[in-house]
């Protein structure tokens, strides 16, 4: 049968169907391969770019999930599906499309690989200093043996936060554990703030109460020369 | 829009099997539009380095304890699905829930699948939790 006397086919649905690009007939065939349930998936997923209160985050989320299911593309050595997490990091960085790219961020990603050395070898030596055991440490911070033992042993990087209550437990400065401590934040929130394009309800809400809020003793020592006699 | 979603996989009973922590942690795998959504939230690769660095605690994600190392987790009522909490302090933005789940098909490696993330000041309501859960459900269908 030619294409002719196809579109003489006495169906508006059908000749509709004829005229849909070769990309959508893509689209329909991958859609037809997939599983009713990763049909069920797909579905939903349009179901949330269709909804009037998605967001631009949902709908791009959405998006994301549809060429997911539709369009795999494993990665070599990755196995069918997914990636693996413990290999990302350098794999991405070493797959980088802009080869001069590649040595920076392999540096930055030795920075961070090096920061978590130093903290484990302070940590590490304060301990020792103090005669406490990882045991004691962890109930004073409130987790468990285990987590100190990882952190000492490089496998996980503390938070801010975690870094505080360590050094409080350790009754030492923070700096004394994580000596870039508050260069860190501070350019990590003035990148933040500059990546920013605008700030939402909730960023200026909280934005607004931190600059109600009244300022923080800081605790100082007077300098040498302006010690009074 | 809530009986559109339903009439899908939402409407369906999820069983959560109970996790058994590994001894030797978890294989971690991430699904790529999890990968997308962290390039949203964090333009710096240097950021998401970091992230990536406090992800890869849930090696050690043991169903019994609140805290995976230092971050808080908690599941995800009425699905599949598991959330870590990546919070930053005394800074402008907030930090990030990463949704997780648990699917080894082959069960000499106990497996945990990132899924996406979103930033904890994000509404997380039943339109989120359609998104992961059909995350999940495609690591399911697909994962071998």
């Amino acid at each position: 049968m030619s294409t002719t006397e196809l579109n003489e086919f006495p169906s508006d649905a059908f000749r509709a169907l004829l005229a849909i690009s070769r990309e959508q007939r893509e689209f329909i065939k991958r859609f037809m391969e997939c599983s009713d349930e990763v049909q069920s998936v797909v579905r939903s997923m349009f179901a949330v770019l269709e909804y009037a209160y998605s967001t631009d985050e949902d709908k791009q989320r959405a998006f994301s999930t549809i060429a997911d299911a539709l369009f795999l593309n494993p990665e070599n050595g990755h196995g069918s599906y997914g990636m693996d997490l413990t290999r990302i990091e350098r794999d991405s960085a070493m797959g980088h499309p802009v080869e001069s790219r590649r040595s920076v961020i392999s540096n930055r990603l030795d920075q961070l690989d090096a920061q978590e050395t130093s903290f484990a070898d302070r940590l590490s030596k304060l301990l020792i200093e103090k005669n406490i055991t990882q045991e004691e440490l962890a109930d004073r911070i409130g987790c468990t043996q285990s987590a100190i033992s990882k952190m000492l042993t490089r496998n996980a990087r503390p938070r801010r936060t975690t870094i505080f209550k360590l050094a409080e437990a350790l009754r030492v400065e923070p700096t004394e554990l994580w000596p870039q401590l508050e260069v860190a934040a501070i350019l990590d929130s003035v990148s933040d703030f500059l990546a920013d394009r605008e700030l939402t309800p909730e960023q200026a809400k909280s934005l607004e109460a931190a600059s109600l809020r009244p300022p923080v003793k800081v605790k100082t020592r007077e300098l040498p020369s302006r010690k009074r006699n | 829009m809530k009986t559109e979603l339903d009439k899908s996989f939402l409407g369906h009973i999820i069983v959560m099997k109970r996790p058994i922590l590994p001894d030797i942690g978890w294989q971690m795998r991430i699904c790529r539009p999890a990968f997308q959504d962290f390039q949203r939230i964090f333009q710096r690769y240097y950021a998401r380095s970091i992230l990536n660095r406090h992800l890869l605690k849930l090696r050690w994600w043991d169903p019994e304890e609140s805290l995976v190392i230092d971050l808080r987790w908690n599941v995800v009522p009425g699905t599949n699905l598991m959330e870590l909490l990546v919070e930053r302090e005394g800074e402008v933005s907030s930090g990030v829930r990463i949704l997780f789940c648990e699917h080894s098909p082959n069960p000499s490696e106990p497996t945990l699948w990132v899924l996406g993330g979103l930033r904890i000041d994000e509404q997380f309501g039943e339109l989120q939790r359609t998104i992961y859960s059909g995350r999940s459900l495609i690591v399911q269908e697909r994962a071998d």
